[in-house]
């Protein structure tokens, strides 16, 4: 027994030695998923974040210390994110942890970093519960009701729908977007003549559409990824819908276009990343992203970037790595320019306060359309 | 609106017709309840897509597409069923499961995470057919599927391989006895059937325009539930039942508002008919049977 404690405590301090000798760096966790169904978006978020350390590294890091990512695939699953959540915080010990992972696992893992104080910048995931594991938990991307709700904007608004059909994604990114959208759109006078719910993956879109169809409403709201963003799209013109189809960042990637081809064009999404930006950074961004990795930037690269880039700002500002102290830089981060626009701030519950960017595609790729800044709609209540 | 749901049901149906049929051919002569299947078909649809990419001709990835599931299917059954057919069935699905997963994921890292897309619009166009529309995609899967289904009529109905793959899956045996060479049916019936596979990987990789490499987990255990409303290992009776999945599906969603997701659907499909008919639908088409 004895004996047993003494190689256990042996171990242990080797261990602590090992955190003293590796003082030339800031261990940032992320993890995001890189195998399974969700695999390209989470190689974009890893991408961007990567793109993110290069460029602060190459600044001369923090505080002199350079940063290093610590990534792990969690294949979007909850029980894969429990599990590196600990890894990351007992064996690894970062310092701070990115999300560059979907609303499901980082919900699953968010009250992991809070209990252990560990802050959690979360890049893209948009479900409302993610923010409520506490104060250590912050959001660069929308809440999932904002963006819905902006998307409502625009429906009613900018695009003048009268009768709208709702096409909802069946998990918590699909149905929390589209909870925001048709309260606006219905407290703005429009009329949600249909809302049908598909499941995560389907592939055959035409029997809700055929039905829409005949419902004839004049913009379709589609809460759904890429891919069956696409197939929405693609599938609509097939049976061929003239609605205008509304989508939201879920569509938001170099996939959507060459899935749908040539139906993808006309196609209108809220967003985080405006490809025509004029600001340096996100210029910056988009350029040097498709020098790297040979592909269009996304939403969700572009978040991941800035989740990044915002805790560096921070651990900076806090001028330590004590945990506390980079909370509470972050909670007082204000008019910070990120490649997704000009971040205002976090709220109290850390949701971000940022414009929702508006895409049209339009000759395949997508293109400025518009902007919602509209303080009563960006900013999240609750 | 009724009819144009019908046309898109049995366009989805004849599709899981491709992949089922193959399958229950597998499993009358082998009893393995085979998962890898669904690998075969992911294989397919990349080696029917990467053919596309490089000579613009889809006929040549048609050929592609069987002739890549008809080599993966013979080595699958000569290098894993083979060696373990001696010993219980269970060994069998799990290796058959594991294949699955492999073959899943060797196609993730060789061709990456990304969904593949055809380039630049495959098939393009809509034809009106009164109130009904039907897109040129929808078009070439069903006359494909029909193409095919009338092949494995022709082949199993009227040739002497259909006689002899009869002979084989009733009695492997008594087959022997009257000289009929098992192993080489047995081989021939895998790779008939995997390149069925591989036809129907590539069907379903150009109307969805998305070949990824884990296009096959649910066609995986779709296929297993429709082989089992269809009397596990007969053709026609998966036929049916994939056109009746196919329907029940699209006119569950499309006209009755079941807010259910599909695949759901299939399976409560399945509990229903086994509730009342456990030997499955095959009862119904003994004419064609076996």
């Amino acid at each position: 027994m004895r004996f047993r404690s003494f190689i256990v405590g042996l171990i242990f301090s080797f261990a602590i030695g090992g955190v003293a000798f590796a003082g030339g760096v800031i261990k940032i966790g992320f993890f995001a998923p890189l195998t399974g169904f969700a695999a390209a978006d989470g190689t974009s978020a890893k991408h961007g974040a990567m793109l993110a350390v290069e460029k602060i590294n190459s600044n001369g890091g923090i505080m002199g210390k350079k940063l290093k990512l610590i990534v792990y695939d969690d294949a979007a699953s909850s029980q894969q994110a429990v599990a590196i959540a600990r890894k990351l915080i007992q064996e690894n010990g970062v310092t701070a942890v990115v999300s560059g992972s979907y609303s499901t696992p980082t919900r699953a893992s968010a009250p992991i970093y809070q209990r252990y104080k560990i802050p959690l910048v979360v890049a893209y995931a948009t479900h409302p519960s993610i923010t409520k594991a506490g104060d250590y938990v912050f959001r660069i991307g929308f809440l999932a009701t904002v963006e819905g709700k902006a998307g409502g904007y625009v429906a009613t608004k900018m695009l003048k729908a009268k009768r709208i059909a709702v096409l909802t994604m069946d998990n918590d990114f699909g149905r929390s977007l589209s909870k925001g959208f048709v309260e606006e759109a219905t407290k703005n006078g429009a009329k949600i003549v249909a809302n049908m719910s598909f499941a995560l993956g389907e592939k055959d879109m035409s029997p809700f559409l055929t039905k829409i169809k005949a419902l004839n409403p004049d913009l379709i709201y589609c809460t759904g990824y890429y891919s069956e963003g696409a197939l929405t799209v693609k599938q609509a013109k097939d049976l061929g819908i003239k609605a205008q189809i509304l989508g939201q960042e879920g569509f938001d990637s170099p996939m959507f276009l060459k899935i749908a081809q040539s139906a993808a064009n006309g196609t209108i999404i809220t967003t985080d990343l405006n490809r025509d930006d004029k600001r340096p950074v996100a210029k910056w961004f988009i350029t040097q992203y498709k020098k790297e990795y040979k592909m269009e930037p996304d939403m969700v690269g572009a978040s991941s970037f800035d989740a990044v880039y915002v805790l560096a700002e921070a651990i900076k500002k806090a001028g330590s790595t004590n945990a506390a102290k980079i909370r509470k830089a972050l909670a007082r981060i204000k008019n910070f320019n990120g490649v997704t626009g000009h971040i205002r701030g976090f709220t109290k519950t850390g949701e971000v306060v940022k414009p929702v960017q508006i895409q049209k595609v339009v000759n395949d790729r997508f293109t400025y359309f518009g902007v919602v800044d509209k303080p009563s709609i960006i900013t999240p209540t609750k | 609106m009724l009819i144009q749901q019908i046309v898109n049901g049995l366009t989805i149906g004849g599709v899981y017709a491709l992949i089922a049929m193959g399958l229950a051919m597998v499993y009358g002569i082998l009893r393995i309840i085979h998962v890898a299947h669904a690998g075969v078909y992911v294989v397919g649809a990349y080696a029917g897509l990467y053919t596309y990419i490089l000579t613009h001709s889809f006929i040549l990835s048609i050929v592609s597409s069987m002739a890549a599931g008809a080599i993966i299917g013979i080595l699958i059954q000569k290098y894993v069923y083979f060696p373990l057919i001696k010993h219980s069935p269970i060994i069998s699905l799990i290796a058959s499961i594991g294949l699955f997963i492999s073959i899943e994921e060797s196609m993730r890292l060789i061709f990456g995470p990304y969904i593949k897309s055809f380039p630049k619009d495959l098939f393009k166009g809509e034809y009106h057919l009164g109130s009904v529309v039907i897109g040129q995609s929808q078009l070439v899967v069903v006359f494909l599927s029909v193409a095919a289904i009338a092949l494995i009529w022709y082949v199993t109905q009227k040739t002497r391989f259909g006689l002899a793959l009869k002979a084989v899956s009733q009695d492997i045996d008594t087959a022997e006895t009257l000289s009929i060479d098992s192993k080489k049916i047995i081989s021939i019936a895998f790779a008939f059937g995997s390149a069925l596979a591989g036809l129907a990987g590539l069907l379903v990789g150009a109307y969805f325009n998305s070949v990824f490499s884990s296009m096959g987990d649910v066609p995986a255990y779709k296929a297993l539930a429709i082989i089992v409303v269809g009397g596990m290992g007969n053709i026609w009776g998966a036929f049916a039942a994939s056109l009746a999945v196919g329907l029940i599906e699209t006119l569950s969603i499309g006209v009755l508002n079941v807010p259910l997701p599909r695949n759901s659907l299939a399976f409560i499909f399945m509990i229903i008919v086994l509730l009342f008919k456990p030997e499955g639908i095959a009862g119904l088409f003994k004419g064609l049977g076996k």
